[in-house]
């Protein structure tokens, strides 16, 4: 009953809302009550089997929200009042959504379920989203390694935020404004995903290179170094040695010598 | 008869004493550098991606064929005064040893350098010296770590007046505990374009230092005029001291000063390293010119850092590096664009010179660890070690030859007031004459003492610098087997890096709308030369434009053209003969218009201009208009 009731609630939002949401700065402590539950009910869909796959769901469901505007979430709504498309079920599970946009058959026969599952989605970021990081937190914290799949989690995100751009040119909408912003959001988001992978690329050169340029110059030091004549500098300084004993006794004998001049009168 | 001959003597005796001997230096120093160091100045430039700091450049090798003429350059153009032309087995041994211990203290700066600035942004570059196609001397790099762009590089000698034979007197010297560096700190020429792009430099060089960097600006700007993007690296600025180039003074102040458009000039200076420590050097003991020079140097070079605009000291670079993986984005990179196309690819460029910029570093950190850690600098502290027993020795008889002199002085004194006490005419006694005869023999036996140490003690310099000659060129041969080795397999795998990193980008790269070429820029006396944005054949878009001004004198553009000429922000530098001078603005038809930043030597001035006419000084806190500030769009007269 009580599921029911959340339900009914999350149903009875206005449509309009979502854009009003996505404006707002939220905190879990700003949230309603029922607001919490609601988000908290919707979370308990999202798959439990493990930590991965858990911080899988958590993220794609960040991603496919991300650059979601207000004047976007205005279009998607005009979209689904305008083609009397209903809000999903709140605690429509995650899962079935995603699937749903993926859905070929879907997206050929209606571009506006494929609106209705985005706004879902952007719904449930634009309510949860302080939830939903606080969970993307925790997961880290338990496994810092759960963030190498991130790259691919941006990747599959954007071939489902590619789809709801063409639902949208589909409907007519793309000479708004709000879907030419999404579409240069998502032009700028393939740039950057790509750049990470050639980020990477370069990573694994410069590792790779760097890595053997050292161990060669080191080696190459050691061989250079090994083969200086350590004692030739020794040799030397024991030879200035010698001339300057020379030179002492020279200049010794010359001192006697003008000694016995200047003693023994001059001339 | 006889009175006047003891007064002969003892008067020749005096003066003979006088002219010899004198009273002999003990080769002091100063204990602290000008460079006082303090608290550790903090780093607050960020430079562009994929470029360095600094880079320390040094003299780490003379060629066979440039030797003698080296030798001779180092005797006839020495610094302290004079011509220091000696013995020549000694002259070059001294030269030998700048040359080594360049390599060696070069070092110390590099790890004070890098110990304080982010990881990769220092890097060596040793340079060969060498003889120029015309036969002149000059210098050239023994590495790839000028290939990259930085924004100050320093030209570090320790230097040793070439005239041994005069160590012990006020002439700069580095030998056992003496320390003399002659030192340049320079930007690229165009971005300090009042002082040539000299920031500070030691005062005897400064001239050289000024004369060698205007020499490269017109060698680069003419090699933009023909169509290519090269930034050629200059000779050391002690070459150009010793080659002769021609001199070109701007304006100098002191170290403390701040005003822009000067160089800061660095007296000599003898400093005097800690004899104690010195005589125990070892491996892990700490850099003996850490607190005397280094420490404080380092300061001196964060704080140039700090006030040298980067991007000016990086463009023509980082546009040469660029040029090597992507010629249709080279010249759009000297002031940038704001089309998302041309900003992505940029993006991947610059992580490229990232890359060569990290690899370049790792060559440095083993040149140094093969120097400092490896029998090389085991050699040289012994050899630094054996060297300050060589001259506390011969402060040691220098002391005891003044000992001797200021003894023959009294002995002489001493005789010729005997003999001469009788002023009545008439002789002096038996026992006067014993007396007086006594004391001229004992000042001749002093005198011949303190020529004696006077002898002795230059023997002692000589005798070491002569037989240390074959251990001064091992000791350089590995130096140079250390570097050669070290540039050897770097360039093997820096080339095979460049390969794939320039597939890499080929792989990655989208089409640019707006590619740069090369097309007429519309000079005011003939047509000129654009690098960059063009359409109909005529400069317009970003990019850089080379032409002559009515005066003849070669003229750099960086900026915005509109149908072949300057229109909107722009960087303009004159290359004049007397000295260069840049105007920054705004520019319409060509010409400035507008509120402009004028910097010239040991100025920098805003001024309004019409037309191209200076009308007199603008308001302080004028705001100008530059092509580095933010991307500007041909004909949007907000920019």
């Amino acid at each position: 009953m009580k599921q029911f009731l959340m339900t009914a609630a999350a149903l009875l939002l206005p449509t309009a809302a979502l854009a009003d949401i996505e404006v707002r700065t939220l905190t879990p402590a700003s949230l309603t009550a029922e607001q919490s539950e609601t988000c908290v009910t919707m979370m308990s869909g999202f798959p439990d089997d493990s930590p991965e796959s858990r911080y899988v769901f958590f993220r794609l469901s960040q991603e496919l929200a991300k650059d979601v505007t207000p004047e976007l979430s205005q279009l998607m709504t005009d979209f689904m009042i305008d083609n009397e498309t209903r809000r999903l079920p709140a605690d429509w599970p995650m899962l079935d959504v995603i699937e749903d946009i993926a859905d070929p058959v879907l997206r050929q026969a209606a571009p506006t379920q494929t609106v209705a599952s985005m706004a879902h989605i952007a719904y449930f970021n634009a309510l949860c989203g302080p939830f939903v990081q606080g969970q993307v937190d925790s997961l880290f914290a338990f496994n810092p390694a759960l963030a190498d799949t991130d790259i691919m989690i941006r990747e599959d995100a954007l071939y489902l935020r590619q789809i709801l751009a063409e639902a949208l040119d589909r409907l007519g909408a793309s000479d708004t404004m709000a879907a030419q912003a999404y579409a240069l959001s998502l032009v700028i988001e393939r740039d950057d995903i790509e750049y990470i992978g050639f980020e990477d690329e370069i990573g694994e050169l410069e590792t790779l290179y760097m890595g053997d340029l050292d161990t060669k110059l080191s080696r190459s030091n050691d061989a250079v170094n090994e083969g200086m004549n350590v004692e030739s500098f020794q040799d030397a300084v024991a030879l200035a040695n010698d001339m300057n004993d020379q030179a002492r006794e020279q200049a010794q004998k010359e001192r006697l010598y003008s000694l016995v001049r200047i003693l023994g009168g001059i001339g | 008869m006889r009175k006047a001959l003891i007064s002969l003597l003892g008067t020749s005796m005096l003066a003979s004493g006088a002219l010899t001997s004198g009273c002999a230096s003990t080769a002091k120093g100063v204990t602290k550098s000008t460079f006082v160091a303090g608290p550790d100045i903090s780093l607050t430039q960020s430079a562009p991606r994929g470029t360095a700091l600094a880079v320390v450049r040094y003299p780490a090798f003379i060629e066979d064929d440039a030797e003698a003429d080296f030798a001779v350059a180092y005797a006839g153009m020495a610094i302290g005064g004079g011509n220091g032309a000696s013995d020549p087995v000694a002259t070059q041994a001294l030269a030998d040893s700048v040359i080594l211990k360049s390599n060696f203290f070069a070092m110390s700066l590099y790890r004070e350098l890098a110990s304080r600035l982010p990881e990769h942004s220092v890097l060596l570059s040793p340079h060969r010296i060498t003889k120029a196609s015309d036969g002149s001397l000059t210098s050239e790099p023994m590495t790839q770590a000028e290939s990259i762009a930085s924004v100050v590089t320093v030209d570090f000698t320790a230097y040793s007046y070439p005239d041994l034979e005069r160590m012990m007197g006020g002439k700069p010297l580095t030998f056992g505990d003496l320390f003399t560096p002659i030192i340049t700190v320079r930007t690229d020429p165009r971005a300090a374009v009042g002082s040539e792009g000299v920031l500070m430099a030691s005062a005897p060089i400064i001239g050289a230092a000024a004369g060698g960097n205007y020499s490269q600006a017109i060698t680069d700007a003419t090699t933009l005029q023909s169509g290519r993007i090269e930034a050629g690296v200059p000779e050391l600025d002690i070459l150009s001291h010793l080659s002769g180039t021609p001199r070109l003074m701007p304006a100098t102040q002191g170290l403390r000063d701040r005003s822009r458009g000067a160089v800061k000039s660095y007296p000599i200076e003898k400093i005097q390293l800690n004899g104690a420590k010195l005589a125990t050097l070892g491996e892990d003991d700490t850099d003996i010119l850490e607190t005397p020079f280094t420490d404080g140097f380092a300061n001196q070079i964060i704080m140039l850092i700090n006030t040298t605009d980067a991007t000016k000291a990086a463009m023509l670079r980082r546009a040469d590096v660029i040029a090597d993986y992507d010629d249709n984005l080279a010249a759009l990179t000297l002031v940038g664009s704001d089309d998302p196309d041309y900003l992505t690819r940029f993006r991947y460029a610059e992580r490229l010179l990232e890359a060569e910029q990290k690899y370049l570093s790792v060559q440095s950190l083993r040149l140094y660890d093969g120097v400092i850690n490896g029998e090389m600098g085991g050699q040289v502290r012994d050899m630094l070690k054996e060297e300050y027993r060589v001259l506390e020795r011969r402060r040691q008889l220098a002391r005891q030859q003044n000992i001797a002199t200021a003894a023959a002085f009294a002995a002489a004194l001493g005789g010729v007031a005997i003999a001469t006490q009788d002023n009545n005419g008439r002789g002096s006694s038996l026992g006067q004459q014993i007396a007086a005869q006594a004391m001229i023999q004992g000042a001749i036996f002093a005198a011949t003492e303190a020529m004696r140490k006077n002898k002795l003690s230059k023997g002692v310099g000589t005798n070491y610098l002569q037989s240390v000659v074959p251990a001064l060129e091992a000791q350089t041969e590995i130096q140079v087997d250390l570097i050669d080795s070290s540039e050897t397999i770097t360039a093997i795998r820096f080339e095979d890096l460049k390969t794939k990193l320039s597939e890499l980008y080929s792989d990655n790269q989208r089409a640019l709308d707006t590619v740069a070429t090369r097309c007429v820029y519309k000079g005011p006396v003939e047509a000129g030369t654009w690098l960059g944005a063009c359409e109909n054949g005529v400069a317009n878009g970003s990019g850089v434009g080379i032409f002559r001004n009515r005066a003849g004198d070669l003229v750099e553009h960086y900026g915005y053209a509109r149908a072949g000429v300057a229109d909107g922000p722009g960087y303009r530098i004159v290359r004049a003969p007397n000295g260069s001078y840049s105007i920054e603005g705004n520019f319409s038809g060509g010409m400035a218009n507008g509120v402009a930043q004028v910097e010239r030597s040991g100025s920098v001035a805003l001024r309004r201009y019409t037309g191209g006419r200076d009308m007199g000084a603008a308001p302080a806190g004028s705001i100008i208009a530059s092509p580095f500030a933010a991307p500007y769009t041909v004909g949007d007269r907000t920019g």
